[in-house]
């Protein structure tokens, strides 16, 4: 066990481009990851339902939608569901206005949340955690309650039927991701910081050039929910915008619900299509908060 | 062993003691960055936040209907809620019981996938993505889902369970069911906390591994003296995101069991309110009951409720958090 | 990258406001004065629906289109038509944009529920004067839409459409006769209902709370057995009543007959959940459905083989007797900058026309006779007859026109559940409610001295 200790002790001698080398582990013996795999494909089963669902419903009649039994397999695909679904709201014009609340949210949440979870975890000051729980308390009340002052409070300054409400707030941080980023910081070596300090780098230099690239994956983590968060948010548009010129994706998809009828395959056409984009953001994201860190340039 | 790591290097997180005069001299100015870094933070609270909370607070104290100007009651609603009205306690049972359970489950659950989808297996992108995923699903699909594969006739669940000799389950109908099916369901969206995990995993040292494989560790043996120790503030992360997250639950609850289309306004309890949970019961009374001073004490208990969980656990998890 | 919707300068003015707003927290929020018109002259209103599917919004838009180019033009009123959507009865973007002076002009709902709680609790305006002045007689109306709109000492809105639901059965099941009386359907519904080996249902003669899970068929059944929950003449919620207990009665007797609620509740949750295709799996021998099926099973080609007839009631009750679940309704805000030119456009979309435009392709019904005895109406819907003739019985029972409704409307699927799940008798869910009811009454009443009746 003393080697566990000895190890950590020794760790920031390492040079930190062979540490990189060796993140990956392996703990199992090839017999273990054989059962790991089986487990995986079986759990993956699992999950991968409801996508296999949606993607079925959305080439089925309205008839076959509820049939029962339950019709796994349509005897004919209806491959015109998907052109018929993207008709029925004008699908590039609002893919552009996700895009345009998306994307500079994600820029706005990462960037704002690193900054205040540096200061959260690497700086230390009085009255320091008593902050952090206040914007942990942000987290806790329930939106309901706060939401009509809210809104009165952007009507005021203008903002309803734009797109600020949904985009300025998240140049300020966002909890979550700060309470993320400030637990991922606390785990990067606090020696490296210490001897940058005593070296005379600033702060910023010592937040820009340590602690960010070690957080990658952490970083990564945090774009990619604030991302997909952004993407898939109905309420906050459904409340903010009027103007059917600025409405998101999500919007466009309650055109499939009227008032005492679903229409299923289309909505699920329409689905598809809107969470596609995500599913390959994540696919090709993922080895960057998962695999390969490198760590260039931070003994600079 | 944990605990042994944690006590040879790990800094307490409420506060840190200073090293040595060296590291005090280079403290004294750390207040003014500190607030600096901090200050969109403080920007952002002041100009979008404060006022709705504090209105909010306020609001607790009337009766306030959006409209009109709020009339002053005093506590009356808070010993209203405690006294009183029985879908409040309803409420707040149902969503005690949904987290003690699903929180505990989840956490477990997602840490023990987050492991399995770090090994080199064969096709990680495809799995990883495939965990991940239902979390994005809208949840008006989840539940028409659900209800499909958990009905009694043909729900592909209950199939399973008669193939192999058990009996079928009315899961979304019976008020004895609803409770476990929707803590069961909720393991379906730990997408986010799987991937937190293995972000996390990404930056532990394998020559911790190696030093303890020296010592003739097993995989379970590593899993519970390197991993965890060295996963500990963001398992503590999604202890207290999970908190959070559970006793506030709304969107499955709401669209499963009614709410969502056709008409008659009750609120979505499920049978017998089996499964009404807190924020669905707010949500009720501010905006389909207009009763909105009722609903931000309502909303002030919940904030306190989970404020001094999440205290506790961030307290409690001291001992146990290792921090670098 | 620099977001293009981040405006400096406009950031900096929204920083200062902000700023200046927050040391007079809890005051509320100085109105900003009202927008301007978009085009030179015309006042540009801000109107509100939730008509968001392709038949419903594409109407909508084009009733509106019309009224730009007929009579605003005329009056130099330009609508701008916003479709909202909703989903269910959640209508908490209507009532939080309602609540600032953002608020729109007009407002049209689905449903019935909103309206009075808004009305009561001040977010829609009288329309008394506008009324009077657009010449609305009652005489127009069938009594129940008068009664929909008219309540508490004032006149709301307008309808557009209305909808309630009439007793179909299914022919490939029951062949002969459909039953008159609650008796005679209680005797059929025996006979097609069937239980496998188990015990599980595998066919129900007929389930009296399906669908709605409560509320809906609570009232609807319930006038059947001559109770009311609301006495909507007098103003007064009346819950404890013999005729109600009757009803709940019958209820526990339907939940033994499909062998007990959580039997019956498993068989429902197996067979479709959206209205109108009960038929499809051939299960069900009766049900309640509404005027808006028809249409529906046409389009979707199902080769169905059912009847439509009036609703069976219990001794004493009169046929025909029926309970609406609501309609289109265009509301006029309290907060609205326009109102003046809001009722003009309002007025249009009760008008014969637009309520002929929307009624005819989504097989709705009238709320005024004009336009349920127009010709191109009953010879395009033939299949809507039952329905007319139940508007001419004269036995509607209108919904409650109590601002605790949404209150009572939580409650009571709680206290079918409880009586059919045998946790509560009849007559104590009554007296329990009954009392829940009055307290929130007095709490309501003790701050809403204006409000007319309970």
């Amino acid at each position: 066990m003393s080697n566990v200790v000895e190890a950590k002790a020794l760790r920031v001698q390492i040079p930190l481009d062979r540490v990189a080398a060796q993140r990956r582990s392996q703990m199992l013996t090839r017999g273990g990851l054989v059962l790991a795999f089986l487990i995986v494909v079986f759990f993956t089963v699992l999950f991968v339902a409801p996508i296999y669902w949606m993607v079925v419903t959305s080439l089925k009649t309205t008839a076959e939608v509820f049939a029962i039994p339950t019709v796994w397999w349509p005897a004919r695909l209806m491959w015109s569901n998907y052109p018929d679904a993207l008709n029925v709201f004008p699908f590039i014009t609002y893919a552009a206005n996700t895009l345009r609340i998306a994307a500079p949210v994600t820029i706005g949440t990462t960037i704002s949340s690193a900054l205040v979870a540096y200061g959260f975890s690497r700086l230390r000051w009085r009255g320091r955690d008593l902050v952090f729980y206040l914007v942990l308390a942000t987290l806790m009340i329930p939106t309901w309650v706060t939401l009509v002052p809210l809104y009165i409070l952007f009507n005021h300054i203008g903002w309803v039927n734009t797109y600020r409400p949904l985009v300025v707030p998240s140049f300020f941080g966002d909890p979550f991701s700060i309470f993320l980023l400030r637990q991922f910081f606390l785990r990067q070596p606090q020696d490296l910081v210490d001897a940058a300090r005593v070296d005379g780098a600033t702060h910023l230099r010592i937040f820009t050039q340590i602690i960010l690239p070690l957080s990658r994956p952490a970083l990564a983590v945090v774009a990619l929910f604030a991302f997909i968060n952004s993407w898939t948010d109905f309420f906050n548009p459904l409340i903010y915008l009027s103007n059917p010129d600025k409405y998101t994706l999500q919007l466009g998809l309650f055109n499939f619900f009227s008032q005492h009828f679903v229409n299923w395959p289309g909505f699920m056409a329409a689905s598809v299509v809107v969470l596609a984009p995500i599913a390959v953001l994540f696919f090709l994201t993922q080895r960057t908060f998962i695999e390969g860190i490198t760590f260039t340039g931070i003994r600079g | 062993m944990a605990t042994r790591i944690a006590d040879s290097g790990g800094i307490p997180l409420v506060d840190q003691p200073f090293r040595s005069n060296r590291w005090r001299r280079l403290r004294r100015g750390d207040l003014i960055p500190g607030l600096l870094f901090i200050s969109p933070w403080i920007v952002g609270f002041a100009w979008f936040q404060l006022y709705p909370i504090i209105a909010s607070i306020r609001y607790s104290f009337t009766d306030y209907n959006m409209m009109q100007p709020p009339i002053w009651l005093g506590f009356a609603n808070y010993t209203r809620l405690f006294t009183e009205d029985d879908l409040f306690r309803k409420a707040l049972a149902n969503t005690a019981i949904y987290a003690l359970f699903s929180v505990p489950l989840d956490l477990f659950v997602a840490f023990c996938f987050a492991l399995l989808l770090n090994l080199r297996i064969p096709g990680r992108p495809i799995f990883r993505t495939a965990f991940y995923f239902p979390a994005v699903i809208p949840s008006v699909a989840t539940a028409i889902l659900w209800s499909m594969l958990l009905n009694t006739k043909g729900g592909l669940v209950n199939v399973a369970l008669k193939a192999v000799g058990l009996p079928v389950i009315p899961w979304l109908t019976s008020p004895t069911w609803t409770m476990p099916s929707l803590i069961l369901l909720s393991v379906w969206g730990i997408g986010p906390i799987v991937v937190i995990f293995l972000a996390g995993l990404q930056d532990v040292p394998r020559e911790l591994y190696e030093a303890a494989k020296l010592d003739g560790a097993g995989p379970f043996r590593l899993v519970r003296d390197v991993t965890i120790p060295m996963l500990s503030p963001v398992i503590l992360f999604n202890l207290v995101i999970g908190i959070i997250a559970a006793l506030q639950v709304f969107a499955q609850p709401f669209v499963i069991f009614g709410g969502g289309q056709g008409g008659g306004g009750g609120a979505a309890g499920g049978p017998l309110n089996s499964v009404l949970m807190y924020s669905v019961q707010l949500y009720t009374v501010a905006f389909q009951q207009f009763q909105m001073g009722y609903a931000a004490a309502m909303a002030w208990i919940l904030f306190a409720i989970i404020f001094s969980l999440s205290l506790l656990s961030i307290r409690f998890s001291n001992r146990f958090v290792h921090y670098e | 990258m620099k977001p293009a919707q981040f405006d400096r300068r406009k950031f900096l003015r929204g920083a200062a406001v902000a700023g200046a707003t927050i040391p007079a927290l809890g005051a509320t929020l100085a109105p900003t004065p009202s927008r301007r018109a978009a085009a030179a002259d015309a006042v540009s209103l801000e109107f509100w629906t939730p008509a968001d599917d392709p038949v419903g919004s594409k109407i909508i838009t084009k009733l509106a289109d019309d009224f730009n180019n007929t009579i605003g033009k005329e009056k130099g009123i330009q609508v701008n038509t916003r479709i909202k959507p909703v989903t269910g009865n959640n209508y908490v973007q209507y009532t939080t944009a309602m609540t600032s002076s953002g608020s729109p002009d007009v407002v049209m709902t689905y449903v019935y529920d909103p309206v009075v709680a808004w009305a009561a609790n001040g977010f829609i305006q009288p329309m008394d004067q506008y009324a009077k002045a657009a010449g609305i007689k009652e005489e127009d109306f069938f009594p129940i839409t008068w009664d929909m709109i008219n309540f508490a000492g004032h006149t709301w809105g307008l309808l557009q459409e209305f909808d309630f639901n009439q007793f179909w059965w299914n022919k490939s099941i029951h062949s002969g006769e459909p039953p008159k009386t609650i008796d005679e359907l209680d005797q059929m519904a025996k006979e097609y209902t069937k239980f496998d080996s188990d015990g599980n249902l595998t066919q129900a003669g007929f389930i009296p709370w399906l669908h709605w899970n409560g509320s809906v068929t609570g009232w609807e059944w319930a006038s059947m057995w001559g109770g009311r929950w609301y006495d909507a003449d007098n103003r007064k919620w009346t819950i404890n009543t013999p005729e109600n207990q009757k009803f709940l009665e019958w209820f526990v007797k339907y939940a033994d007959m499909l062998g007990g609620r959580d039997k019956s509740d498993a068989f429902e949750a197996a067979i479709p959940k959206t209205y109108g295709d009960i038929f499809q799996t051939g299960v069900i021998a009766f049900a309640q459905e509404g005027e808006y099926i028809p249409p529906m099973l046409k389009a979707e080609e199902l080769t169905l083989s059912y009847g439509i007839t009036q609703t069976p009631t219990a001794q004493g009750v009169p046929a025909g007797t029926a309970y609406t679940t609501g309609g289109n309704l265009f509301l006029l805000p309290t907060k609205a900058p326009h109102p003046q030119e809001a009722a003009i456009f309002i007025q249009y979309m009760g008008s014969g026309k637009a309520v002929l435009d929307w009624c005819i392709p989504n097989s709705n019904i009238p709320p005024t006779k004009a336009a349920a005895n127009d010709p191109s109406f009953t010879q395009q819907l033939p299949e809507l007859k039952p329905w007319l003739d139940t508007l001419e019985a004269n036995h509607m029972v209108p919904p409650s026109q109590s601002p605790q409704l949404p209150i009572f409307d939580q409650e009571f699927p709680n206290l079918i559940d409880e009586v059919t799940y045998k946790k509560a008798t009849p007559a104590d869910a009554l007296t329990s409610l009954d009392a829940k009811i009055a307290d929130a009454v007095k709490r309501f009443q003790a701050n809403h001295p204006d409000w007319q009746g309970e």
